[in-house]
């Protein structure tokens, strides 16, 4: 066989397969023009495509919360139950959300729509006696969390104006980054973080946010209002609880850049100090997501225990009492917070969160021993008379600051977070559940939480939680007033 | 020797020539799921086990340029006001509870046995490689192509056996597999009528590959060309989305 003869072999042997191929490639591609036999005509119904329609959405939701807690009688915070922590509460919670546009436009979202969340609460507490912390038995508080404006006068802007809760970060249990966290007394028993971030009160703020595809950069400013002259007492408190969290003037810069996969958010704000943050997550594979925050800021606000004098006898008399107190931070250290976790969801649905988190700002081993000898004390002598100094009891007065100062699980430094929660518990959508608890690592107290609901129908549902807290006499976890609470809940939304 | 090589070499160029087809196939199948460019659409999402009650989610999806949606959840009371962005494999989650956007894994269904995707885009060209397995075979009395779709990127399906019309390109059936190799599910699309300008399925009926009485049901129940602002369509817009 001649070289020619082989390549035109060769050729034939391309050509055919190659042929055949591109044959197949347009018969899939294009109709073939072969006559074909009649084919009855295919009727197709139309669907008219519905007009789009824009509604002011007013969502109601009403809860029955009834609850015990059982109050824990070595708690160094509470001696004797000075707190007067009821054992039995109910809670009738009434909340509306509404989002009302003003002006539609013919986007997806208003030109002009006003947002407002009420939620107005109706608390009954059994078991205690009436004490100079808690005057009523009964109490109905209304919490306007919400009242802002939003606008859009192009596409890619939006301005709010108004009282907003703006949440942030990418943590589950907590958010370094989340800059305009407010404590608010609303959300009673449930610590698991998610319903925190919803029922905290917002702040007054005007805020501006570019938003393009992947991407956002926005400013907050919060202005300072200072509590107000009003005569009328009740106005005046009012006006002073509305503003409690615009003490002071805050500025809050955003940049927020989905790049590679990634989610990446930097902050700088500013209320009283300088503070830089950065967020991250990404998504691994078909179940793993990964994710970390932290902040660093110059100085601290968190006031320190601190030993302030030694008992002095004379003969067997004590002159100058041993008392404890706490100061301001006088360094002008960097405090880092940051958390570290992920989430993994199983085949089933079943998902798993872990996180560590450290807080730079929290008490070391030394001030949190400081603050229970203190604490010790101050529950030994705060009822002894002779003790009473020309500023008052030193020992109620501590007390009292630690009272204040207690932030639950957030005062010293390290601590963990593992949360298990089943959309589809029992195997039935019915049902949802979920565990959690979170642990100081430095003492191992923390707390363990069980949560499960039954969804009735679609517009109720029932609630069960409990709240193990747990920790020696001396730890974090261990000054809690409650050794357990429990509700069950009546939810109904509309 | 040589013949082998030119044989290698014919192969080599010959096999895109097959790839190209299955892609333009499944190409025009998705232009029958849906429109092309930007639009919205209105879904009804139906899920039935035995012995439980039957779960239905109303959504509105709007799509833009096949690879980025936003599904806002509309009905019922407990589930309105979520929302969920999904750029390429990329997902995010608002839910009103919780008053922040959340990454979330493909993992994470949120609507019954459906899958994200399933309501979040309705295209599979940009998703999966394409083969044909075989040009001629039959779904439902129809003279069909039947393609195998293995997954590019990070999506809710390992692998798809997808049947398409000859004449129509309508996608008439698929099984979708895990990465074990195992069904995952069965879905039939029925319903054709003219829908956004065309001749669209108008629902896509699930069946569980491991629970065959699990079954849901997905209804396009309106679906139109629209425009919408590139800002929408990142997570931080979430929790403003009307």
């Amino acid at each position: 066989m001649t070289v020619r003869t082989m390549c035109r072999v060769c050729a034939a042997v391309i050509a055919l397969p190659l042929l055949a191929g591109l044959t197949a490639a347009s018969a899939a591609v294009k109709p073939a023009k072969k006559p074909q036999p009649a084919q009855p005509v295919e009727v197709v119904e139309e669907v008219p495509e519905e007009k789009e329609t824009r509604k002011n959405v007013v969502e109601f939701l009403i809860r029955e919360e009834p609850g015990y807690g059982n109050v824990r009688g070595d708690s160094l915070l509470n001696p004797d139950d000075i707190l007067g922590t009821p054992r039995f509460q109910n809670r009738v919670l009434g909340s509306i959300d509404a989002k009302l546009p003003i002006v539609q436009g013919s986007g997806v979202n208003p030109i002009a729509e006003l947002v407002v969340a009420d939620t107005f609460v109706y608390l009954q507490n059994e078991g205690s006696e009436p004490t100079p912390a808690k005057p009523q038995i009964t109490d109905a508080r209304n919490f306007l969390k919400e009242a802002y404006l939003n606008l859009r006068p192009t596409g890619s802007l939006l301005l709010t104006v108004g009282r907003r809760n703006l949440t942030d970060g990418v943590g589950y249990s907590r958010n370094p980054v989340d800059f305009m966290a407010n404590a608010t007394t609303l959300p009673g028993n449930n610590f698991d973080n998610r319903y925190r971030l919803k029922n905290r009160e917002g702040s007054i703020l005007a805020r501006a946010e570019f938003l393009w595809q992947g991407g956002a950069v926005s400013y907050m400013y919060a202005p300072a209002i200072g509590p107000n002259d009003v005569s009328d007492a009740k106005i005046r408190t009012e006006v002073d609880r509305l503003t409690q969290f615009n003490r002071e003037q805050a500025h809050w810069l955003k940049v927020y850049q989905y790049v590679g996969g990634f989610d990446i958010s930097l902050h700088y704000f500013y209320k009283t100090r300088h503070h830089a943050g950065l967020a991250v997550a990404k998504v691994f594979g078909d179940a793993l997501e990964l994710h970390a925050e932290g902040r660093v800021q110059r100085g601290s606000s968190v006031l320190t225990p601190y030993k302030r004098s030694d008992d002095v006898y004379f003969g067997s008399t004590i002159v100058v009492p041993e008392t404890y107190a706490y100061e301001s931070r006088s360094d002008d250290a960097l405090y880092v917070r940051s958390l570290i976790g992920g989430q993994y969801t199983f085949e089933n649905k079943l998902n798993l969160s872990l996180e560590y988190y450290y807080n730079g700002e929290g008490y070391s081993a030394s001030q949190l021993n400081t603050m229970y000898n203190g604490l010790e004390l101050a529950g030994n002598r705060y009822a002894n008379s002779s003790f009473v100094l020309p500023q008052g009891n030193p020992y109620r007065l501590f007390l009292l600051a630690a009272n204040l100062n207690y932030n639950f699980l957030s005062m010293g430094q390290h601590y963990s977070f593992i949360r298990l929660s089943d959309p589809e518990f029992f195997k039935s959508n019915k049902w949802e559940a979920a565990a959690y608890g979170s642990v100081s690592l430095a003492d191992g107290s923390g707390i363990a939480a069980a949560d499960v609901t039954y969804k009735i129908n679609d517009r109720f549902s029932l609630q069960a939680l409990v709240n193990g807290f747990f920790g020696r006499r001396r730890s974090e976890g261990g000054l809690f007033y409650q050794g357990f609470s429990t509700l069950v809940a009546l939810e109904a939304q509309f | 020797m040589k013949l082998m090589k030119v044989l290698f070499f014919a192969a080599l160029y010959a096999a895109p020539v097959f790839a190209e087809d299955a892609n333009a196939i499944v190409s025009k199948a998705d232009r029958v799921r849906g429109p092309e460019g930007s639009f919205r659409m209105k879904i009804k999402v139906v899920s039935e086990r035995p012995d439980q009650a039957q779960q239905e989610i109303f959504l509105e999806t709007y799509v833009k340029d096949r690879t980025t949606s936003v599904v806002k959840f509309v009905n019922p009371p407990r589930e309105k006001g979520k929302s969920m962005l999904m750029i390429n494999d990329d997902l995010w989650m608002y839910i009103p509870g919780s008053k922040r956007t959340f990454r979330i894994s493909p993992q994470q269904r949120l609507i019954g046995d459906v899958s994200n995707a399933d309501v979040a885009r309705v295209n599979y060209a940009e998703d999966y490689n394409s083969t044909i397995l075989k040009k001629h075979d039959k779904a439902e009395d129809k003279d069909c192509y039947l393609l195998e779709l293995t997954a590019k990127n990070r999506v809710s399906y390992h692998k798809i056996h997808y049947w398409v019309e000859h004449k129509t390109h309508r996608p008439i059936k698929a099984t979708f597999f895990a990465v074990s190799g195992k069904p995952l599910k069965y879905a039939t699309y029925k319903g054709y009528k003219t829908i956004a300008g065309s001749t669209r399925p108008t629902v896509v009926y699930i069946i569980d590959g491991i629970k065959p009485d699990w079954k849901s049901e997905i209804h396009y129940t309106s679906m139109g060309a629209k425009t919408f602002p590139d800002s929408i369509f990142q997570q931080s817009a979430l929790p403003d989305l009307r």
